[in-house]
């Protein structure tokens, strides 16, 4: 079931809604549990037993974890000092043990499923080119929906009960509500247990602005996912699908479509989801915070899809740091290469597999793998050029601060992600370089590619409007309660017209080939 | 318990403001003539005068390139239109047909039932009902894209429905590429109608018994798109309605004679202008032995059907030669 159809906007949302509203409050979450469901089922079939034996895993690892802090806390009492001690460092490795096994499993049926089959065509690949008669087959799998996207919920999860920040579910039911909750369980954003468990579990009482901003904001994302997203789609899918026919201006125009389309689409997704949570007054997580007002790469990635680079600052990168081998190689840097690089080593060795994970987390594959290192490359150089600049240039820190500079900076970051959605839209590394260097060949073809001029102008006025409403959000402006505070009048006038837009400018219908959203299948 | 009825009652009149906002916008994004309300021509049953069509075929692009109702009137003098477009469905035609009634009164209602189990690939009978039933009731959603079409000339323009079409609906194709798949009635399982779209069939039926029309249910032959469990499915739907149903995929006459190698425009989806004749005249002979069905010619009252005979012969004066080209053309190849 889309987040766009007419199903899902119509009939199980208002259905759900209305439900969740009328029953007793204790009914409220087997309400949303059942929901949550029957959504999970109606869009991914039998590939329901995969969350709930997901969820199973889960809550029966959460409660070892817990009963294990439990038995430490109460036996502290009654040992002496070195009991507490040895008790505690056995406690410590049964939850080692414990959550070691729960991640080994949850991830191990991601990577089999996701990557296995990449390997092995890789591994198969390689065996062709030997001699002899080794070969490898390659499986072709159907992923569950919401592979990654649950399977690190719940890693986090674990690894929170691990380190104490979260009290563990009690319940099986309370740990399936958390992983298969409908709005998150397609396209993210990455929950934490902590952030969600209480309003899901517990809901508060339906509130007025709670449905009314929620369904603002579900109209705010079909507006730029069913305008903008699904229009540039059509120019973008015939200039990438069909690259070699196309060429410089062309090719750049399909770019900067396709981040267009990218963010309106991520971004219009996430205001579906989010915009359907408050209804429930559930906040989960925002994925987005104006990405492209951001002035470096990192910057870029701390505001795009926020969740994920959490997800992997708090479960990869941070651990990995503090990990007994980097610490050695800390060493053996400071020895070797002196004070600040002995610094800086282990951490560009963390930050490298942390792009290498997020590269690979967006599909199995080398592009993907090339888009990773393709940030790592931008970050580490402004990592390495940034004392050098301003140890040579002092007046620079001072200039960054000019309204000019940051709009340069602003607009450098811009360019180079545009190098980077062009690997990720590109249909492979040759792609890639076919594409990269034809922007050298001038195009002399009209550069209407499946779209008219009109459809061109309906892409400017959408583009002009999601960059007005970010940069009302960046100056912290609160749109929705301005809104809502303006007469009666100008609100419905201005409701009314955004429903007209999505509706009269939408790209559906016979004339269109709307995309499904791109996140869903990772 | 006040707050709750204020906001329940904010809620109704907005969406009250909003509903009247879409049907009045969806009115006005509508074709400016009947010539495009629709793919194909169908739309041009709205610039016929009242009361004129005998015979009303409903389908969908089936319908539309596989019979001509001009030949009927010619060799038997009787008026029939085709409905019919690429996509439609059983809640488009529902809909569509409760439209025309407002203008004509036929007296047989001809349902093509490939429309039965259409749907496009990627959706559900559920999902493509959906989206049918919800553009029929808000015009808007089925004619969104039309502000494309203004300009500052007819920006205030009033609509016009008075085009005719002297095709009656028919579209006529004149290529050939042969359907070589074999038989393709053979399966004797028995594909089930999707729930919605019998209920929209029962609806179809009493609209038609309310009317005063015959309803017979026929299926257009079309290789790739219709197997016997489809026609299974439409039988016992038939049978247990008492409604006629004539499957020409089965040629039940033995006089048909389609011939798959030159009367298909596209390896047996569709018929062209060859395949179509045959058909036309198979039903047409079908419907003058089974109703009593008017002869028109020479009745001033249908003076614009003379004419548009006259329009017609000239048009199948020239495609008639061109598919018969293309058929030597294909059969030598072949």
């Amino acid at each position: 079931m889309s987040y766009t159809s007419f199903g899902y906007l119509f009939l199980f949302l208002p259905l759900v809604w209305l439900l969740w509203a009328v029953l007793p409050r204790r009914a409220r979450p087997a309400v949303l549990l059942a929901a949550s469901l029957f959504f999970y089922w109606m869009s991914a079939g039998r590939y329901i037993l995969w969350i709930l034996a997901a969820a199973g895993v889960t809550w029966l690892v959460g409660l070892i974890l817990g009963r294990v802090d439990d038995l430490l806390t109460t036996a502290r009492a009654e040992l002496s000092p070195p009991g507490r001690k040895a008790m505690k460092k056995q406690a410590g490795a049964v939850k080692r043990l414990a959550v070691g096994g729960g991640a080994a499993i949850l991830l191990g049926v991601f990577l089999w499923l996701k990557y296995w089959p990449f390997a092995a065509r890789s591994i198969a690949a390689v065996l062709d080119r030997l001699p002899g008669a080794l070969s490898l087959a390659v499986p072709s799998y159907v992923l569950p929906l919401g592979l990654s996207f649950v399977t690190l919920m719940a890693v986090g999860y674990l690894v929170d009960v691990y380190r104490g920040t979260c009290r563990p579910a009690q319940h099986y039911w309370q740990v399936l509500s958390f992983l298969c909750f409908w709005p998150h369980v397609v396209e993210g954003p990455f929950d934490r247990w902590n952030a969600v468990s209480g309003p899901l579990l517990d809901p508060p009482r339906p509130a007025y602005t709670n449905l009314t901003f929620g369904v603002q904001r579900i109209v705010w994302g079909l507006a730029k996912k069913m305008v903008i997203a699904d229009r540039a789609n059509m120019y973008v899918k015939a200039v990438f699908d069909d690259y070699t026919q196309y060429s410089g201006m062309a090719v750049v125009v399909g770019t900067l479509l396709y981040t267009l389309q990218l963010y309106a689409e991520f971004s219009g997704c996430m205001d579906i989801v989010l915009g359907s949570a408050q209804c429930f007054g559930i906040p989960l997580a925002e994925n987005f915070r104006q990405p492209f007002f951001s002035r470096t790469v990192g910057e870029f990635w701390r505001r795009w899809h926020m969740t994920l680079g959490a997800w992997l600052r708090e479960y990869l990168f941070q651990p990995l740091i503090l990990s007994a081998p980097w610490k050695t190689l800390g060493k053996f840097c400071r020895s070797h290469f002196g004070a600040a690089m002995g610094r800086s080593l282990p951490v560009w060795a963390a930050l490298g597999v942390t792009w290498v994970a997020i590269g690979w987390w967006h599909g199995a594959g080398w592009l993907y793998l090339v888009y990773g290192l393709y940030y790592f490359f931008w970050q580490l150089l402004g990592e390495i050029f940034e004392p050098v600049w301003t140890g040579r240039f002092p007046r620079i820190t001072a200039l960054r601060q000019r309204w000019w500079y940051r709009l340069f900076q602003r607009l450098r970051t811009f360019a180079l992600v545009l190098g980077g959605m062009l690997i990720f839209r590109a249909n492979g590394t040759r792609a890639v370089i076919a594409m990269v260097k034809s922007l050298a060949v001038p195009y002399t073809g009209s550069l209407l590619i499946q779209l008219d001029a009109r459809d061109m102008v309906v892409l400017a006025v959408g583009a002009a409007a999601l960059l007005a409403v970010d940069l009302l959000h960046e100056r912290g402006v609160p749109i929705r309660q301005r809104l809502a505070a303006a007469p009666l009048p100008l609100r419905w006038a201005v409701y009314i017209a955004g429903v007209l837009a999505i509706l009269i400018f939408g790209a559906y219908g016979d004339n269109y080939d709307p995309a499904g959203f791109i996140y869903a299948q990772f | 318990m006040n707050a709750l009825r204020n906001a329940v009652l904010r809620i109704v009149a907005f969406c009250l403001v909003l509903l009247a906002c879409l049907l009045l916008v969806g009115n006005y994004l509508m074709p400016h003539s009947n010539r495009y309300l629709e793919g194909y021509t169908a739309g041009g049953i709205l610039g016929e005068d009242f009361d004129t069509i005998d015979v009303l075929v409903l389908g969908d692009s089936n319908a539309a390139q596989g019979i001509a109702p001009m030949d009927w009137y010619q060799q038997y003098g009787f008026t029939g239109y085709t409905y019919g477009a690429a996509w439609f469905s059983v809640f488009n035609v529902y809909y569509r047909l409760k439209d025309i009634y407002s203008e004509q009164s036929p007296e047989v209602v001809v349902l093509c039932t490939d429309i039965v189990y259409s749907k496009r690939g990627t959706e559900t009978y559920f999902g493509s009902a959906v989206n049918n039933i919800s553009g029929e009731l808000l015009p808007l959603l089925r004619y969104h894209d039309n502000w494309k079409e203004l300009t500052a000339g007819n920006l205030f323009q009033p609509h016009d429905y008075n085009w005719r079409d002297p095709n009656k609906g028919f579209m006529p194709l004149t290529g050939v590429a042969a359907y070589g798949g074999g038989s393709y009635m053979y399966d004797q399982g028995r594909q089930a109608i999707p729930l919605l779209t019998e209920w929209y069939l029962d609806r179809i039926v009493r609209l038609c018994a309310d009317h005063g029309s015959q309803l017979l249910l026929i299926t257009v032959p079309a290789a790739t798109s219709w197997n016997h469990s489809r026609h299974n499915g439409i039988q016992a739907y038939a049978d247990a309605r008492g409604l006629t149903y004539i499957d020409y995929n089965l040629d039940p006459e033995g006089t048909f004679g389609l011939d798959w190698s030159t009367d298909t425009p596209d390896t047996g989806s569709h018929l062209n202008v060859l395949g179509a004749r045959k058909l036309t005249a198979a039903l047409g002979e079908y419907l003058t032995a089974r109703y009593d069905l008017p002869d028109h010619r020479g009745d001033p009252a249908y003076a614009h059907w003379e004419e548009d005979a006259a329009t017609w012969a000239d048009t199948m004066a020239k495609a008639i030669p061109n598919a018969e080209q293309a058929a030597e053309a294909a059969q030598g190849a072949g």
